[in-house]
């Protein structure tokens, strides 16, 4: 079958914007937790901690370079055990589709368009990612080479002008509660690195694999110099306590400043920005979904699953949540840790296991290419 | 490598255009901004009798922009409309009493444009909190609008005109900015992120610039009544923009004059412009001018066991902008004296600043703020005391003043004078 490829830039663009879009627009360093002025640090402390989560899941995928993570856990656990596995993927893919897919409604419904159902909103920008995905993977990557730079500079803009007005005394005291809430502040952040399981479906189709890693985490990188340079803005204008309590704290931030008399009224760039990451999230995950269920169900093409996929994604985009108080809810660490722990880090821990054991029993095995056994 | 079916993505663009045909015609509930009224001004206050929240809002009156012509501010005038309409509704709630306007309002209301933010005395004194809350909460309201404690009628204030301006909201802006920039008689605190983000730091209380409504009411019925012909080129400004309310928590406890607020601002480093009148020395009887701009100021504060001291350094420079003298002395020892005066007068305005806030045990200051962001070991240590410490803190003033510059001559004007004969 024709493998589509896109390049290691292409990757690295995609999982960049995907990454910001999320940490960006609900700024969970801050909003979560009592970290408080010390945000930045958590966003610090959270580049690590994912750095370890995408080699976790990053490596194992590249011992099996050809193979999407559906193929090589059907390799390494046994046809139906794999198979097992392969759902609690497809369903995290599903979750941060829809939950994504949420949160930027939300957004739009609180502060722009209160009166547009909400239906509307999520359902052209489903229709929009279903669009780009059914062109194929090589678009998709093509629009992230067309997104990035008009993404990356709105970002920067939109913490750009906040500078001209912001009180750097604001990040004073360090570390008044000490560690405990830096480390708590830095789970959510951290589980939100489970968008970098998208890796392990596309991984086959980048250009050069062994460098996908690298172009993951350098993603990982910048993003969190992104995330750490808006903590810092947001809590030296707004004061740590007033950016903790808002819903969108980045977009409260830039609507409390006046660049000069002429000059107000720039949060355009943070809404553009997130129009277009959130496209770009979506279709990631809509793919990998599709991507993935096809390989698991052995069908050549997946565009046929990818409208019924759509439909249940805005369907549990609407439905999941029942208002914004739960979507709040769902992303505070007690709940969103263990949540993610279960159905990614859980079966990778398993399929690093079962690798592990492979290994020692013959050592040509990372090369082989059987599926199922 | 062909695999494309191009039939269903045309079919899919061809409806979408076909949507545009329909559809893009016209908004179906559109808003057009002229059948909304645009909020430049909002005015909240308290009546303690009933308990109830008033809001009194300014609307710009778009029919009256376009004419430009400038009626009064209250009653139907002759001519054209009016600039601009205060309406007024109360409510149990704050959003109970913004609806409430909109019953006795023709056009649906916008907030979104919102510049100023006026507290009544009353208001301030029950607790800002419920307004400030719905104010962060609703999607309309910015934080860029400027907040003010209004001393005196607030309804009058807004309800009457502003001699250069065509609306009270922005008027008041322009008012605190020419204010800012030239002297020092407000607080720094004029927006309302700071507002908000002062109330939540530790260690400080909240100032806010005041408002003393000025113009004065005629005996009967209203400003329009009776003698209107009069010329209105004489009017007060009807705000005077001076001193700062002081705040415990989100209620008000009392007022700084604008001396004080001099004080403040020295001591928070925020003084751009200051104008300051002293005698030359050995003069009694003649005064000069100096004008500060430019000051640094550094606050460190001391800690000894449940001791703290506060040490204060003040760099500023003046520059002379009135000497009626007979000859500027350029020597050294008329400079430093001329100096030292100046360090006297702004150690007084510090001064009196601190007695006052000493007085009301209120850290208007941020003392405790600038020890929680410098000593943190030793804020937590002292944050449940502080209402016992701060008055007890003693406060070192170091000032170094120097006046740089005289201006474009040296010695004053050299009139000549006819000996008489």
């Amino acid at each position: 079958m024709f493998q589509e490829k896109i390049a290691n830039r292409q990757l690295f663009n995609v999982f960049f914007i995907m990454r910001t879009t999320i940490v960006i627009s609900t700024l969970p360093v801050l909003t979560i937790g009592r970290a408080r002025q010390d945000a930045w640090l958590a966003a610090v402390v959270a580049f690590f901690l994912g750095v370890v989560f995408i080699w976790l899941l990053g490596r194992l995928a590249l011992n099996f370079p050809e193979q999407s993570i559906i193929q090589y856990s059907e390799a390494l656990l046994g046809k139906w055990l794999g198979k097992l596995f392969s759902l609690f993927y497809l369903g995290a893919f599903l979750l941060m589709g829809f939950t994504d897919l949420r949160t930027y409604g939300e957004v739009l419904r609180t502060v722009f368009l209160p009166e547009t159902p909400l239906a509307v909103i999520l359902g052209s920008m489903v229709v929009l990612a279903v669009a780009v995905v059914y062109a194929g993977l090589e678009p998709l990557g093509r629009m992230g080479d067309l997104i990035f730079p008009v993404f990356t500079l709105a970002t920067l803009f939109t913490l750009f002008f906040p500078v001209l007005e912001a009180d750097f005394s604001n990040l004073r005291p360090v570390l008044y509660h000490g560690w405990q809430p830096v480390l708590h502040a830095a789970l959510t952040p951290t589980v939100i690195t489970a968008q970098y399981a998208n890796l392990t479906i596309l991984i086959p189709s980048v250009n050069q694999p062994q460098k996908a890693l690298r172009a993951a985490l350098y993603s990982l990188l910048w993003s969190s110099l992104i995330l750490v340079l808006a903590a810092v803005v947001v809590v030296s204008l707004l004061g740590a306590d007033e950016g903790a309590h808002a819903a969108f704290p980045v977009f409260k931030m830039i609507r409390a400043i006046r660049v000069s008399e002429f000059l107000e009224r720039v949060e355009v760039f943070p809404i553009f920005a997130w129009g277009l990451g959130l496209f770009i999230t979506l279709a990631i995950n809509l793919y990998s979904l599709a991507k993935g269920l096809s390989q698991l169900c052995r069908l050549q093409n997946y565009r046929p699953l990818l409208l019924p996929l759509a439909v249940i994604t805005s369907t549990l985009a609407l439905q999941g949540y029942s208002d914004s108080f739960e979507l709040r809810l769902f992303f505070q660490p007690q709940v969103i840790a263990p949540f993610i722990f279960f159905i990614l880090l859980f079966p990778v821990a398993i399929l690093w296991i079962a690798y592990f054991f492979k290994r020692k029993k013959g050592p040509g095995f990372p090369k082989e290419k059987g599926r199922g056994r | 490598m062909v695999r494309k079916n191009i039939f269903l993505p045309g079919l899919l663009l061809f409806c979408f255009f076909l949507n545009l045909l329909i559809f893009q015609a016209g908004c179906w509930d559109r808003r057009e901004p002229d059948f909304l009224g645009v909020v430049t001004a909002a005015a909240f206050d308290f009546e303690p009798q009933t308990g109830r929240l008033q809001v009194i809002a300014q609307v710009a009156n778009s029919l009256g922009i376009g004419t430009g012509e400038s009626g009064g501010g209250n009653g139907g005038g002759g001519g054209g409309k009016n600039l601009f309409w205060v309406v007024e509704a109360g409510g149990q709630t704050i959003y109970e009493a913004l609806k409430n306007i909109e019953r006795v309002s023709s056009r649906k209301l916008l907030w979104s444009h919102l510049e100023v933010v006026l507290f009544s005395e009353e208001m301030a004194r029950e607790g800002l909190l419920p307004i400030l809350d719905y104010i962060d909460r609703e999607r309309q309201a910015r934080l860029i609008a400027r907040p003010f404690v209004v001393q005196g009628d607030v309804r009058q204030l807004l309800e009457t005109e502003f001699p250069l301006e065509q609306l009270g909201g922005p008027a008041l802006i322009r008012q605190l900015l020419t204010i800012r920039m030239e002297t020092a008689f407000v607080p720094e605190v004029e927006s309302l992120r700071r507002l908000f983000s002062r109330l939540a730091k530790p260690g400080m209380e909240l100032i806010l610039p005041c408002i003393a409504v000025q113009a004065e009411k005629d005996e009967k019925g209203g400003p329009e009544s009776g003698k209107d012909t009069r010329d209105k080129t004489g009017e007060p400004n009807p705000a005077k923009l001076s001193g700062g309310a002081l705040f415990r928590g989100d209620k008000l406890v009392g007022f700084f004059n604008e001396k004080e607020t001099a004080g403040y601002l020295w001591l928070t480093n925020n003084i751009r412009r200051l104008t300051m009148v002293f005698n030359p020395p050995g003069e009694k009887d003649r005064h000069l001018t100096v004008e500060v701009f430019g000051a640094a100021v550094k606050l460190t504060p001391e800690v000894q066991g449940e001791q703290v001291r506060v040490h204060l350094t003040v760099h500023t420079k003046g520059r002379l902008q009135d000497f009626t003298g007979q000859k500027l002395p350029l020597a050294g020892d008329f400079k430093n004296s001329l100096n030292r005066r100046m360090a006297t007068v702004i150690q007084n305005q510090i001064g009196l600043a601190w007695q006052k806030a000493r007085e009301m045990n209120l850290d208007v200051f941020g003392i405790g703020h600038t020890l929680y962001q410098t000593k943190p070991q030793d804020w937590k240590r002292l944050e449940r005391k502080w209402a016992n410490i701060f008055p007890e803190v003693e406060l070192e003033v170091e000032v170094q003043a120097t006046i740089k510059s005289f201006g474009l001559v040296a010695d004053p004007i050299n009139i000549h004078r006819t000996p008489s004969w």
